[in-house]
């Protein structure tokens, strides 16, 4: 034993490891809990208040010492000029620093959207906080009202709401939409991009499940809490919202304080929802611009890359075994090619599409033996054509509004830019209005569509 | 002994310096200048340095056994080489405190929440003083171990998310011409010139047929590792690449995919801080080393103590401040005192080896080589010979 111990004492390394131990432990040791100081914020919701202040309303979960996530999700809201003295104020309510690593989610309400929300974004790129690819998502009425109902659910707010935003990314138009995406977007010429939105359905006043506290900043004061209670701790004790919580909250959450800080009320009924509907906002240099239809969705469906699942559908249509019939096809491949080229000086931008494509749904007022058959794909040149027409009009509607309102949601710019900068150089020059650009940009669309059983 | 390092370990040893001030910063940096064309300024940056490097080993293989100081000792005499050691010296001190500020600024925004500056510098120092007094080929042995896993784990953490990206946002080429490639050149130089360290490797690689063919596949791996490190990097963050000084962590991070790939983010984390620990201490020797050149004190610990302490201090006058070490890097007397720097030294390195071919230096260095093998050989055949006698003596004990 004496003998091992000498001969660690001869290694250096054994005196440079205890020299660091002997300075790492006892400071290691003096340090606080650090699941004790932070509060981790799972989504973050950002509304504007009628006197023009940003409200942020956080999706905190507050960890215990020892690893334990005792605390449960809350909401908490905060206002403030600007969205870092609100969050400031939310640390100081807290009483934690918070920890935004592992917030997804950054929603914003229309009243937001009005303005460029470059300013609302800032203080997220600065902040080494927010290490998170977190996505950007247009609630057209209320995000705080969005954020609460997503922390009463089952599931934790992020996932629904993310499990939302990935599906519509991953299938249907990529509008996942993250910080630096849009700031990429931002900053090129063509700076539009689309936006996924997420809404509550159905009745909402689940707040009342939650003691939110409202906060007063205005000249930089401290907050003015009208309720200091502590917060339900989980979604399934905040959807049975005790009459007690109720009592004790109802002050707060009908209350409207002077500073114009705000905190929802109503019937403590929960039976509203979060819905996508695959609706996405539009949004350019920063303001959200309109919302596309659904026309424009099934186009954008078509001419997205990434997507590969979707229906396209015709109505009365009759041939052979099909009378007047409704028919759904459901997209089961699709082949996209995009080439952005100059004829004659004249930009033009060509979008191939191979799709196949299988029955979904057939809907007749009489059902047919043979239309119940499996053993064809129904894909005759008349049907292949009237689906055709459908999309056709479909893009040419989502053309039609990207023309009008000048939102280069099909990065027409990029696909030109890439390959032919100093064409399009020379061709911008020509335009009295370069960002009119779309104007003069000639579309062909060529569509296939084969089917398959 | 003179003959230290393979070719193997000289090559992983340039690699990692290669890459060691280009995954975190210098990447924001780079598109500062040049945005979507920073692949092609490293790329022809590393392409600069593989072709000095190859003119380097050609100079080795012709004078396998002399080192940097005595090639210049012998051309231009002790003062001269003093001086250019003295250069180098501080050329490779800045590197190792850019290289510290770099990691302290890795620490704060990816791995620590809260780090004071004594709890990072006082352990580092600690730290750096023990490898300064280790021997260049504990360091390479070291590598050759790691190498392939930090490699292949760096690796994955910046592929992983292609399958996600766009590889077109890298286009249009030269889109606003030629001249913001070579600012971008201008600004970031002081992040290149590695192959300063294959001079001063001189005559203590193990000179073989394959070691400039082994050093040179092992450059070209390093420039393509490198060149689609970038090309991810424009292809991911496009026009907002100026924000990322995080380069490494962010692209693994940052790849759209908020469940998925965010779980690569440990696998950057933790292999990065070995790399970068790794890369302090090698440079700290590498500043050591030229210390040596310029003062011989006996005692390891002396020099080591003396060079730990001037980092320790300029890192307390910086106060570890990233902004205030770039703007050093990239002010224009300091560029110039670089670029300097890393043309003069191959370019004497070229004198020498003119000068030298003149004098017919190669007879001696070759009588040299054949005088030390046969000093070897008898070496060998005497020790062999002492190992018999003793083992007989035991026996008959």
């Amino acid at each position: 034993m004496k003998g091992n111990l000498k001969k660690v004492f001869r290694f250096k390394t054994f005196y440079i490891l205890l020299a660091i131990a002997l300075f790492m432990l006892p400071t290691t040791l003096y340090m606080p809990s650090q699941a004790q100081s932070r509060a981790i914020v799972t989504a973050i919701g950002i509304d504007k208040t009628e006197d023009n202040l940003y409200e942020v309303t956080l999706a905190v979960i507050t960890p215990k010492s020892g690893g334990q996530v005792g605390g449960g999700s809350m909401v908490e809201t905060g206002t403030g000029q600007t969205v870092a003295i609100a969050m400031h104020l939310l640390s100081i309510n807290f009483g934690k620093k918070l920890g935004l690593q592992h917030c997804d989610s950054i929603i914003m309400s229309d009243d937001v959207l009005k303005d460029d929300i470059t300013n609302v974004l800032d203080y997220f790129i600065r902040t080494n906080n927010l290490t998170s690819d977190a996505n950007l998502i247009n609630c057209p009425k209320s995000a705080k009202e969005l954020i609460t109902q997503g922390a009463s659910s089952q599931a934790s707010s992020v996932a629904n709401i993310n499990d939302i935003i990935q599906y519509n990314n991953d299938f249907l138009y990529s509008t996942n939409v993250t910080i630096y995406e849009f700031y990429n977007r931002y900053f090129s010429e063509a700076g539009a991009i689309y936006m996924p939105i997420i809404e509550l359905e159905g009745e909402k006043n689940i707040l009342d499940s939650y003691d939110t506290k409202t906060q007063d900043n205005e000249g930089g004061s401290d907050s003015q809490s009208s309720s200091s209670s502590s917060l339900s701790s989980n979604s399934s004790s905040s959807n049975s919202s005790s009459s007690d919580s109720e009592s004790s909250n109802s002050g707060a959450s009908n209350s409207k304080d002077s500073s114009g800080s705000t905190s929802s009320g109503g019937d403590a009924t929960n039976s509203s929802k979060l819905t996508s509907n695959g609706k996405c906002a539009v949004i350019k240099k920063g303001v959200k611009i309109r919302e596309i239809s659904e026309n424009e969705r099934i186009a954008l469906n078509i001419l997205s890359k990434n997507s590969d699942k979707g229906i396209i559908g015709t109505s009365n249509f009759t041939e052979g075994a099909l009378n007047n019939a409704t028919i759904i096809m459901q997209l089961v491949n699709k082949d996209l090619s995009v080439k952005g080229y100059f004829e004659n000086g004249k930009p033009k931008i060509k979008f191939d599409v191979d799709m196949i494509v299988k029955p979904d749904e057939i809907i007749m007022d009489k059902m047919d033996l043979d239309a119940i058959t499996g053993l064809t794909s129904f894909m005759t040149p008349k049907l292949k054509q009237a689906l055709i027409d459908n999309i056709n009009k479909c893009i040419n509607e989502l053309i039609e509004n990207m023309k009008t309102y000048q939102t280069d949601i099909l990065f027409v710019y990029d696909n030109l830019n890439r390959f032919h900068h100093k064409e399009l150089e020379n061709f911008l020059n020509t335009l009295e209005d370069k960002s009119d650009y779309l104007n003069y940009v000639d579309f062909e669309t060529n569509i296939n569509i084969r089917g398959k059983i | 002994m003179k003959k230290m390092l393979t070719s193997r370990q000289t090559a992983m040893l340039l690699f990692m310096s290669i890459i060691s001030l280009k995954f975190l910063v210098f990447p924001a940096l780079i598109s500062k200048y040049s945005q979507k064309d920073s692949y092609i300024v490293v790329f022809l940056f590393l392409l600069f340095e593989i072709m000095v490097m190859f003119f380097i080993l050609m100079f080795i293989k012709k004078y396998p056994n002399l080192t940097f100081k005595e090639v210049l000792s012998n051309t231009f005499g002790e003062v001269f080489s003093k001086i250019i050691y003295i250069v180098l010296f501080i050329y490779f001190l800045f590197k190792t405190l850019l290289l510290i500020k770099e990691t302290h600024n890795y620490f704060l925004e990816a791995i620590f929440d809260e780090l004071s500056w004594w709890f990072f510098i006082l352990p580092l120092t600690i730290f750096i003083t023990y490898v300064m007094t280790k021997n260049i080929k504990i360091l390479a042995r070291t590598i050759e171990i790691l190498f392939w896993f930090l490699v292949v784990s760096v690796g994955i953490s910046f592929v992983a998310p292609l399958y996600n990206i766009d590889l077109l946002n890298i286009f249009p080429v030269f889109e606003n011409g030629v001249y913001p490639i070579f600012n971008a050149m201008f600004y970031s130089v002081f992040s290149f010139g590695d192959y300063l360290l294959l001079i001063l490797f001189m005559g203590k690689i193990k000179f073989e047929k394959s070691t400039v063919k082994k050093i040179m596949s092992y450059m070209i791996f390093c420039l393509i590792f490198i060149t689609i490190f970038y090309i991810v990097f424009v292809a991911l963050f496009n026009n907002s690449g100026i924000n990322h000084i995080l380069a490494i962590s962010d692209i693994s991070v940052r790849s759209g995919y908020p469940y998925s790939q965010e779980k690569l983010d440990w696998l950057a984390i933790l292999i990065w801080t070995i790399a970068l620990l790794f890369q302090i201490g090698f440079y700290a020797l590498v500043t050591k080393n030229c210390f040596d050149e310029i003062i011989k004190i006996k005692n390891k610990m002396i020099p080591a103590l003396i060079i730990s302490s001037v980092l320790f201090v300029f890192s307390m006058i910086l106060y570890l401040n990233l902004e205030l070490t770039l703007k050093i890097a990239t002010s224009i007397p300091f560029i110039i005192s670089a670029l300097v720097i890393q043309i003069a030294i191959p370019l004497i390195l070229l004198i020498c080896f003119i000068v030298l071919k003149c004098k017919k230096f190669e007879d001696k260095n070759n009588a040299n080589n054949e005088m030390i093998l046969e000093n070897k050989n008898i070496e060998r055949t005497n020790q062999k010979n002492k190992k018999n006698t003793t083992k007989k003596g035991g026996a008959r004990v």
